[in-house]
C-alpha cells in the first residue's frame, strides 16, 4: 500500500435527517489506514446512524463522503436477531457471504482464532453471547476487510469477555493490518490502541486522543448532573490488559 | 377407479405443480416474517376479480394487475411504516371497496365456497401448462438468487454491506409472491393459498437444520398433502381444498410429535 496516507473513508461535513429530526450535525472525520476510531455517545446520538453512513447503508442529507476505491469493509452490525423460522448453523451462516473469493482468506485460521471450531454444528439461534460475537467477527473477517466496522462489540461481554474480545481484535489487527472504526458507549472500555475517540452526541462534541478526553467533558456528553451517583474509577480508558 | 378420471389426474397435477412452488416460497415467507401476506394479496385479489366482472376482462388479468398493484404500494409505502401494519391497512381496503362494488352493482355474484377453496377439480391442461411454467420459472429464480435471498433475509444491513441490492430482490421477491397467487387463487382459493404457503414450511421448520433442508421438507410434505387430501376427497366425495389443508395440518400435528420425540 504506497497510498496508505490516503484516508479510507473521509467524511465531510455531513448531516442526516430524519423525518424532523436532526439526527447528525455537521460530522468530518477521517479514517486513516491501520488507525483505530473509536465513536462514543450516549444512546440515540446517532452512532450507528454514522456506521451506517459510513458503510454506505444510508446516504447523509448533506455533505461528502469518500471512500478510497477497492477498500474491503467488514461489518460487524449490533445485536443480529436471527429469526426462529429460519434453521441455520454456525456453519451455514459463515459460509453463506456473496461476493467472496475464498482463495484469499484462511477460513480456517479464522475460525480457529475465533474458536468456532467447536461449534460449527449448532444452530445460531442456541450459542451464547460470547460466540455470537465472536460469530460476527469471523463473519467480517471473511471479507479479508481493510477496514472494520464494529457496531458495539462488546455488548453482552461480561469483563473477561471484553477484555478477551478485544485481545484478539488486536491480535488480528496487528496481524492483517486492519483499520477499525468502533462504536462503545463506554469510555472506560475503550481499546488501549485507539488513535482517535470521537465524542458523538448528534455533533461531535470533543475529540482526540483517548488521554485528552477529560471526564468533564465526557459528563457533558452524556448529560450527568455534576453531582452524579456514578463514581469514576480514575480514568482507567487505558487499563484494558 | 375413481382416481383415474381425466379430472383428477389433472387436478393432481395441478395441486402438486402448485405445491411445488408454492412451499419453497412459503418458507421464504416465514423467513421474512411475512406470513400476512399470502393472506393479504389474496384479500385485495377480491377487488381485481370484481373489476374483471364489471369491465368484462378476463378476471386474470385483473386480478394479477390488482395484486401487483399491491404489492408496489407496500413497496414504496413501506419506508413509514413497518411491513405487517400497512399489509394489513391495504389488503383490507382492497377488499373492503371490492366488496362495496359488489353490493352496489347488483349482477355479480361471488360463490364465497370457491373464493375460499377455489376449483381444483375444474383445471384444464390450459391452467395446468400456466402453472408448470410458473413453477419452473420459480423453482429457477430460487436457485438463481438463493444466496443473496437467504443473506438478505438473515440481516439486510449485513447483506447490503456485502453489494447485494436488497430491495431489489424484495421487488423481486413480492412480485412473484403477487404473480403466483393471483395465478393459483381460481384454483385453490384463499384459504388453501395461506395454508400451502405456512404449514409446511412450518412443519419443516420443526425437522430441519439448514434452509435447503427446510425448502426440500416443506416441499415433499406440500406434495404429500395435496397428494392425500385429494385421494381422501375422491374416496369420500368432499371438497379438495378442507381435505388438503387438512392432510397439510395433520402433517405438522406430526412433525410436533417428532420432534418432542427427538428432543426427550
Amino acid at each position: 500500500m504506497n497510498d496508505s496516507k490516503q484516508p479510507l473513508i473521509h467524511c465531510h461535513e455531513i448531516s442526516y435527517i430524519h423525518g424532523n429530526n436532526k439526527i447528525l450535525d455537521n460530522i468530518s472525520l477521517e479514517v486513516l489506514s491501520r488507525s483505530i476510531v473509536t465513536i462514543i455517545g450516549p444512546n440515540g446520538g446517532g452512532k450507528t446512524t454514522l456506521l451506517k453512513i459510513l458503510l454506505g447503508i444510508l446516504k447523509p442529507s448533506t455533505g461528502k463522503i469518500y471512500r478510497k476505491k477497492n477498500t474491503r469493509v467488514g461489518y460487524m452490525p449490533q445485536k443480529i436477531i436471527f429469526n426462529k423460522q429460519l434453521p441455520l448453523t454456525v456453519r451455514n451462516f459463515l459460509f453463506l457471504n456473496y461476493n467472496i473469493d475464498y482463495s484469499n482468506v484462511d477460513v480456517f485460521k479464522i475460525i480457529s482464532y475465533t474458536s468456532l471450531t467447536n461449534i460449527l454444528d449448532q444452530q445460531v439461534h442456541d450459542i451464547s453471547g460470547g460466540e455470537l460475537q465472536r460469530l460476527m467477527l469471523a463473519k467480517a473477517l471473511l471479507h479479508n476487510p481493510d477496514l472494520m466496522i464494529l457496531d458495539e462489540p462488546l455488548q453482552g461481554l461480561d469483563i473477561k469477555g471484553q477484555n478477551d474480545f478485544y485481545l484478539l481484535l488486536e491480535k488480528i489487527r496487528l496481524e492483517q493490518k486492519i483499520s477499525m472504526v468502533m462504536v462503545s458507549h463506554d469510555l472506560h472500555t475503550v481499546m488501549r490502541s485507539t488513535n482517535h475517540v470521537i465524542c458523538l452526541n448528534k455533533h461531535i462534541c470533543c475529540q482526540g486522543l483517548p488521554k485528552t478526553i477529560q471526564k468533564q467533558s465526557y459528563d457533558n456528553l452524556f448529560g450527568l448532573p455534576i453531582d452524579t451517583t456514578l463514581a469514576y474509577y480514575k480514568h482507567h480508558h487505558e487499563d484494558i490488559k | 377407479m375413481i382416481l383415474l378420471n381425466d379430472f383428477m389426474i389433472y387436478a393432481l397435477i395441478c395441486g402438486i405443480a402448485i405445491a411445488l412452488s408454492m412451499c419453497p416460497i412459503g418458507c421464504v415467507v416465514l423467513w421474512k416474517r411475512m406470513t400476512f401476506l399470502g393472506d393479504a394479496i389474496a384479500h385485495s385479489a377480491t377487488l381485481g376479480v370484481v373489476l374483471g366482472i364489471i369491465l368484462s376482462i378476463n378476471t386474470t388479468y385483473t386480478v394479477l394487475l390488482v395484486s401487483i398493484l399491491f404489492v408496489l404500494t407496500i413497496i414504496y409505502l413501506k419506508k413509514q411504516h413497518t411491513n405487517d401494519t400497512l399489509i394489513a391497512i391495504f389488503s383490507h381496503s382492497f377488499l373492503a371497496i371490492g366488496l362495496l362494488i359488489i353490493s352496489v352493482v347488483k349482477y355479480i355474484r361471488i360463490d364465497i365456497m370457491s373464493y375460499l377453496f377455489g376449483d381444483l377439480l375444474m383445471v384444464d391442461l390450459n391452467d395446468i401448462i400456466i402453472i408448470s411454467t410458473l413453477t419452473i420459472f420459480i423453482l429457477l429464480w430460487l436457485c438463481f438468487r438463493w444466496k443473496l435471498l437467504l443473506s438478505a433475509a438473515i440481516n439486510e444491513d449485513m447483506a447490503m454491506v456485502e453489494g447485494i441490492n436488497t430491495k431489489a430482490i424484495e421487488l423481486e421477491f413480492m412480485l412473484i409472491m403477487a404473480v403466483l397467487i393471483s395465478l393459483s387463487i381460481k384454483i385453490v382459493g384463499i384459504l388453501l393459498i395461506s395454508s400451502m404457503l405456512v404449514i409446511p414450511a412450518a412443519t419443516a421448520r420443526n425437522l430441519s437444520h439448514t434452509p435447503k433442508q427446510m425448502m426440500l421438507y416443506a416441499t415433499v410434505f406440500g406434495v404429500l398433502s395435496v397428494t392425500s387430501g385429494m385421494i381422501i376427497s375422491a374416496m369420500f366425495d368432499t371438497p379438495s381444498g378442507p381435505a388438503i389443508v387438512i392432510s397439510a395440518v395433520c402433517v405438522f400435528a406430526v412433525s410436533l410429535f417428532a420432534t418432542k420425540y427427538r428432543t426427550t
